[in-house]
């Protein structure tokens, strides 16, 4: 009888031997883990007072200068009150964000409650440990994590980074946006919910000034205690829409 | 085969009925759950269950046997939502597969057979193109269109049938119709079968329901356990 976890690493596996096929499985192994901050994306979460905001920008570009689409979707709700927010190779962030979706339904259907925000995240970690030797070969997935109270970021070695500050970003454009933040966060650390859009907002614009690989138009959610609401959507269901709840 | 069934014959008496009727605003599940207490109201071995996003499952018999199945079942459809999508879920041939699977352990003469009942449902925008499904533990499985009542009492289970047959539930709300089948249950020995037996000459107490609904026409996840109706002891 199938298990949660073996329904889980079942369809992982499967990914991960679709990628071995890739001619890119067989080529030179050059990776450092400070690559990981190098694809082209700004996805940023912020405290504020009674939730989080998770936004992300909506410009997918490839490795020669391409942009291929303005309006991605890269951030996902994927339970009622979880939201995943994803950098990096953006088929297999989308399976794993699936997959998640996925087994968190699987979940509350057989045991009748809600998976644990710790759980979510160890099982969210313990899928991106597994794609490591995938982002040795180039194909890296760095997702941010949050529910209404917190925020983690998890690195392609399956390391759990909580995000205590109050904010955490990934992707290229993360650190003009984040060195945003900070400065606007340093006289009001608990901002209310207005507040922390215009920052968002603001660190937003200063990343998509920055850097070449962050687009103007945005996907940003609320999470709260409530649950989980569009604050703003410029890109439409996009076209890597995938239905994952 | 005489024996077997002689065997399970007792076993079949603790499969009270679950029944589902279609009506105004979903599906209605209601199902007789002696597991829920008054002293602990919210632990209980649950006999309703969601299967995907407008199907849902009742069981009966013994929990034992009937929850690895029902886990087995949502791994096989979530399974295929994966590969296909969340629209190519066909309940005929998911409910033919799962009793092709009772069917087989039901003709293998090593094994006891299980003891389980099924009953799925699948709820659509149109109330005419509801289906229903009912499994019974030798395997045999039969289609029906607005309402259907499992259980271990064979011959309770015909005349819940025949009296919800008289019923109307399409033109009801689910509060109106779940009235309407406590009244048909106490038309019926189901009550004193399951062991509410009367503590006083002028109140008869009801068994514990657990009460579940498909809402129509809601998108995405229809499914909805309602406050279940414990046992009214007076």
């Amino acid at each position: 009888m199938l298990t949660r976890l073996e329904l889980t690493w079942r369809l992982m596996d499967e990914l991960i031997a679709q990628f071995l096929k890739l001619p890119s499985a067989t080529g030179q192994i050059d990776f450092k883990l400070e690559d990981c901050h190098l694809h082209g994306t700004t996805v940023l979460a912020l405290k504020y007072q009674g939730g989080v905001l998770l936004g992300g920008d909506g410009r997918a570009s490839g490795m020669d200068f391409r942009i291929f689409t303005d309006k991605t979707p890269k951030v996902y709700p994927v339970s009622k009150s979880t939201a995943y927010g994803l950098s990096g190779d953006a088929h297999l962030g989308i399976e794993v964000g699936k997959i998640l979706a996925l087994t968190l339904k699987n979940y509350e259907k057989k045991e009748f409650r809600a998976m644990s925000f710790v759980a979510q995240t160890k099982m969210l970690a313990k899928m991106i440990e597994r794609l490591l030797p995938m982002a040795m070969q180039g194909h890296i997935v760095m997702p941010i994590f949050v529910s209404c109270q917190e925020i983690y970021t998890i690195y392609p070695n399956g390391m759990v980074v909580k995000g205590d500050e109050g904010y955490s970003g990934i992707g290229s454009g993360s650190p003009h946006a984040i060195h945003r933040i900070k400065a606007r966060l340093a006289d009001n650390p608990n901002p209310d919910k207005t507040r922390a859009i215009e920052i968002m907002l603001e660190a937003f614009a200063e990343a998509h000034k920055s850097d070449a690989a962050t687009g103007s138009n945005l996907l940003i959610y609320s999470l709260e205690e409530s649950g989980i609401a569009i604050v703003r959507n410029d890109v439409g269901n996009g076209p890597f829409s995938m239905n994952l709840l | 085969m005489n024996d077997r069934l002689d065997l399970i014959t007792k076993d079949k008496e603790s499969a009270l009925p679950v029944i589902a009727v279609s009506t105004k605003d979903g599906i209605l599940f209601v199902a007789i759950n002696s597991s829920i207490s008054l002293e602990d109201p919210d632990t209980y071995l649950h006999k309703l269950s969601e299967i995907h996003d407008n199907i849902g499952l009742g069981a009966c018999g013994n929990p034992s046997e009937y929850d690895p199945l029902r886990r087995q079942f949502i791994d096989v459809v979530d399974r295929l939502v994966y590969d296909l999508s969340k629209d190519d879920i066909v309940l005929k041939s998911l409910a033919n597969s799962l009793a092709g699977e009772l069917r087989d352990v039901y003709r293998n003469l090593r094994v006891i057979p299980y003891v389980v009942y099924f009953l799925l449902a699948e709820c659509q925008d149109d109330p005419k193109r509801d289906h229903f499904v009912r499994i019974s533990l030798d395997g045999k499985f039969k289609i029906f269109n607005s309402f259907t009542v499992i259980g271990g009492h064979d011959k309770e289970v015909g005349v819940l049938m025949d009296l919800l047959k008289l019923v109307n539930f399409l033109e009801m709300d689910w509060p109106t119709a779940l009235t309407a089948i406590k009244e048909v249950m106490k038309k019926t020995n189901i009550i004193r079968i399951a062991g509410a037996k009367k503590s006083d000459k002028t109140v008869e107490p009801f068994p514990s329901l657990e009460v579940a609904i498909l809402w129509r026409g809601k998108i995405g996840r229809k499914w909805q356990l309602l406050p279940h109706q414990i046992k009214e002891v007076k």
